[in-house]
């Protein structure tokens, strides 16, 4: 049996998804879509169930990719019955989306969450009322605290119903909506989603636009409008009913803080920059304990085993990859989520979009192009996963420009690993500014250059919440799970295969056909451009490739300072890895990659050069 | 007038009008027609029938406008009980006029006291709807009356105006959604968002945005809705609370919020 888990962005959907499921969730795409689809097994009285959660939408009749995949999820798939989570403090506009959803006809309940929050608030919900309008069960509940999130299970297997609540709309719709199904053999809601555009059949669509016009014009609005605002009315008088002492909401003087003009910007800088700094530092400060310890307990030990050559160094490349891969994973991308789903479950981070709106603009994205841009300090695939929620192409080619060139964790390890340990701090930090230089400059001209029309930002602010340190850590964990079992493989993969190069000496020969290029171009050993282009698989491979090339891990005794601060500059400036070009790929299309990663290649060669250069 | 009581503007708009038509009918009635004093004989009085009353040609336009809208609200055909209904008008009232329309081949009386529009009435009927809604459209957006008003003084002008005025107007009202920037959204004299200061209440008059505006309307941003700004940036991108709920919107979004101040 199948269970489908509905509501807005922000009710405590995935919080009450992961009580009900635990651990095993499995995230997959939707079909057909860039979506993530959250499913999860549970049993109850010995029966199993696929509970899913999907994405918080405002509506179903939108045009956003997530509306969409709710849509045709609903329709399509046999989902048995619908679990709607109502957040009570916003209990109006969450009515709005129940009332599409009834539309359906398909078995719903209700979860009425947030009750804790609206009492405070000094709002009574009648939810008997409530349910007898709706003619659904209605569950309150508390999810933050557990409270009768228990109940949701079995009222859904024994006594989910079609709702019985229906929207009125305006006569001229409803007029329009008989003459559709008069003509054609079609439901009401079919009707009613053709006159919105919304539906497959040509037919039913052109007769819909024929009878548009003369509702839009009688009313002056369009019709997506009338019947929202058919909507709204009826969820408004729904709410007034079921709510008793209703009481202004009083705002939050620090909420008044962080979006004042003049506080808000600086104390977002402040922000950001103290938790770039903090990652930088506290992960680099993990990252020595994690290789040290990694290095002592695993790798002397199968050093000192006695192998045949080949696989030693299979054997030790397989190590190597992992000492790679764990020694970025938690010390920095673990500690940069924990702080992102601080400032996300906080409530902070929509507000950040909100002030960086003007910024944005210069660079030809709007406020919420601010998300995947600081995303892709972590990891730049889910940052590319991210810009699909910017609603223009253009937008979306543009964040997918600057998205890749944003230095990740993997860039920030090799900022770390040698410039900080081998230059100097300042020199590693100086790496930040010129690439984030690089980020804004692209930005500017891209802005002016890249066709297209700009849509701004239309974002709700979360409410300013206390975040809960158990949903931090389920949220961090969450994340970095894409990285673990995606990216871990790989990186294990491409390091055996390095390894085995490296035995039969093919980098010897690579070495010497590439040395006099680089060493004209960016005053480099033949064998470090080897290992940039290692690079391209995983970033931090680079800084791996260059220290098994280079015979030692202590680099001062192979190279300059200067020729390790132009190595990092090129290999975090150049092609984005190859987990992010697939994803590229995927959301934009082969022709932006292509650009993305040409122009990145050539900027990274570029200025390498003109930093050699500078420094002889 | 729009609170939330009543969704939909144009409903109001309707009422008004058939309120206007019903006053509008009692002067009729004795042949006065507000805006244009005191009617000369009608050049539709017709010798077949020298003893009836004449019948001006703004209230047959009305009938033949009332008949147009009567018969799109519904597949059936309109009765004469509709009709008077619309007009509030008294159903016997009616029945001398309707029989020289009739005669005039505007319409036809079919069995069951119901009215079928001829082409020629149907055509009359329309053009003068069309008039109506060109009317209070320049009026209300070009000219920023309040719709309701509008929509009165559409009334009494329709039945006056000339052809080539209406389909400038029609143009005129037309021609911004094509091109130009400063016309784009439609209603250049009606303040936006972005022109109050933190703090204000509003009431959203109409919604233009260029890329299509669901979102808006999902969020609660719709004509009719009640809204508050609670922050603006410098570069005008403003926080308003919709039904309780805080969203952000960038400038040009805000700009084609159409609003006015709400006591």
């Amino acid at each position: 049996m199948r269970l489908g888990l509905i509501g807005n962005p922000n009710v405590g959907k995935s919080l009450i998804f992961h009580q009900l499921t635990g651990l095993g969730v499995e995230v997959s795409n939707y079909p057909g879509t860039t979506v993530d689809l959250m499913r999860g097994n549970l049993c109850f009285q010995n029966e199993r169930l696929e509970l899913i959660d999907l994405p918080g939408i405002y509506s179903l009749d939108g045009t956003s990719p997530e509306e969409e995949m709710v849509r045709s999820f609903i329709l399509e798939t046999d989902v048995e019955v619908l679990i709607q989570i109502l957040d009570a403090t916003h209990l109006e506009r969450n009515l709005y989306l129940l009332l599409q959803v009834a539309e359906y006809g398909k078995p719903m309940v209700a979860v009425l969450n947030l009750m804790d929050e609206a009492a405070k608030q000094g709002k009574k919900i009648d939810v008997e009322h409530l349910a007898s309008v709706l003619g659904i069960e209605v569950i309150p509940a508390a999810a933050i605290h557990g409270k009768n999130i228990a109940e949701i299970i079995p009222a859904a297997l024994s006594r989910a119903r079609p709702p019985i609540v229906q929207v009125k709309y305006d006569h001229h719709i409803e007029a329009a909506i008989r003459s559709i199904q008069s003509v054609q053999p079609i439901t009401r809601l079919q009707a009613l989603q053709a006159l919105q555009g919304i539906g497959n059949d040509p037919e039913v669509l052109e007769l819909a636009e024929a009878l548009t016009p003369e509702i839009e014009e009688m009313h002056r609005m369009t019709v997506s409008q009338i019947i929202a605002g058919n909507r709204h009315h009826c969820a408004h008088t729904i709410a007034r009913e079921v709510i008793n002492e209703r009481e202004e909401a009083k705002r939050d003087s620090l909420d008044s803080l962080l979006t004042s003009r003049r506080w808000g910007p600086p104390i977002l800088a402040v922000t950001l920059l103290s938790i770039l700094l903090a990652v930088f530092f506290i992960g680099s400060f993990l990252e020595e304990i994690l290789v040290e310890v990694f290095e002592t307990m695993v790798i002397s030990p199968f050093l000192s085993v006695p192998l045949d050559p080949l696989s030693q160094q299979l054997g030790l490349a397989l190590l190597l990859a992992l000492q790679a891969g764990l020694g970025i994973a938690f010390p920095f991308i673990f500690v940069f989520y924990l702080f992102i789903s601080l400032l996300e479950d906080s409530g902070y981070l929509t507000r950040a979009a909100f002030l960086a709106d003007r910024g944005m603009h210069r660079l030809g994205m709007h406020g919420q192009g601010l998300i995947p841009l600081i995303l892709g300090f972590g990891c730049n695939v889910p940052a590319i996963m991210g810009i699909r929620l910017l609603r223009t192409r253009r937008e979306r080619v543009i964040a997918s420009f600057l998205v890749s060139m944003v230095p990740c964790s993997a860039r920030t390890v090799i900022i770390a690993g040698i410039v900080a340990a081998f230059v100097g701090i300042l020199a590693a930090l100086s790496i930040y500014v010129i690439t984030l230089g690089l980020v804004i400059l692209t930005g500017l001209v891209l802005s002016r250059i890249t066709p297209g029309e700009q849509y701004g930002m239309i974002l709700e602010l979360s409410p300013l919440r206390v975040p809960r340190i158990q949903n931090v850590i389920a949220k961090s964990w969450f994340r970095i799970r894409e990285f673990l079992f995606i990216a871990m493989p790989l990186l294990i993969l491409a390091s055996l295969v390095l390894g085995f190069l490296q035995y039969t000496g093919f980098f010897e020969i690579f070495r010497q056909i590439i040395s006099p290029l680089s060493e004209a171009v960016l005053g480099l050993p033949g064998y470090a451009t080897t290992a940039l282009l290692f690079g391209i698989l995983r970033k931090e491979m680079a800084l791996e490739t260059l220290i098994i090339l280079a015979g030692t891990a202590d680099l001062t005794s192979v190279l300059s300072a200067g020729q390790i601060y132009v190595f990092a500059v090129v290999s975090v400036l150049f092609i984005p890895c190859i987990s992010t070009i697939g994803v590229l790929a995927r959301i934009v299309g082969a022709r932006i990659t292509l650009l993305v990663s040409a122009y990145t290649l050539i900027l990274g060669i570029l200025i390498g050069a003109i930093i050699n250069i500078l420094i002889k | 007038m729009l609170n939330k009581g009543c969704p939909c503007a144009t409903r109001i708009l309707f009422e008004r009008c058939v309120e206007v038509k019903m006053t509008a009918g009692i002067f009729k009635r004795y042949g006065i027609y507000p805006g244009r004093g005191l009617l000369t004989p009608s050049k539709f009085s017709n010798n077949a029938f020298p003893n009836m009353m004449s019948m001006s040609s703004s209230t047959r336009e009305d009938y033949l406008e009332a008949l147009c809208i009567l018969s799109r609200k519904s597949p059936q055909l309109p009765t004469v009980r509709d009709l008077a209904v619309h007009l509030s008008l008294d159903p016997s009232e009616l029945e001398e006029h309707l029989d020289i329309m009739e005669h005039d081949g505007d319409i036809q009386l079919l069995p069951g006291e119901r009215i079928r529009l001829t082409e020629k009435g149907l055509e009359t009927g329309t053009r003068v709807m069309k008039k109506h809604q060109v009317l209070a459209r320049f009026l209300s957006e070009v000219l920023g009356m309040d719709p309701g008003a509008a929509s009165e003084e559409a009334c009494i002008l329709e039945h006056d105006i000339s052809d080539e005025t209406y389909q400038r107007l029609d143009w005129y009202i037309r021609r911004p959604r094509r091109r130009g920037h400063r016309m784009q959204m439609g209603r250049p004299n009606l303040p936006t968002l972005i022109q109050f200061p933190e703090g204000t209440d509003l009431k959203v008059l109409s919604v233009r945005c260029p890329g299509g505006c669901e979102r808006l309307s999902d969020m609660g941003i719709f004509p009719g809705e009640r809204i508050k700004i609670i922050h603006t940036l410098n570069n005008k991108a403003v926080v308003v609370q919709v039904k309780g709920c805080d969203i952000a919107l960038s400038p040009e979004i805000a700009s084609c919020i159409f609003v006015e101040k709400s006591e």
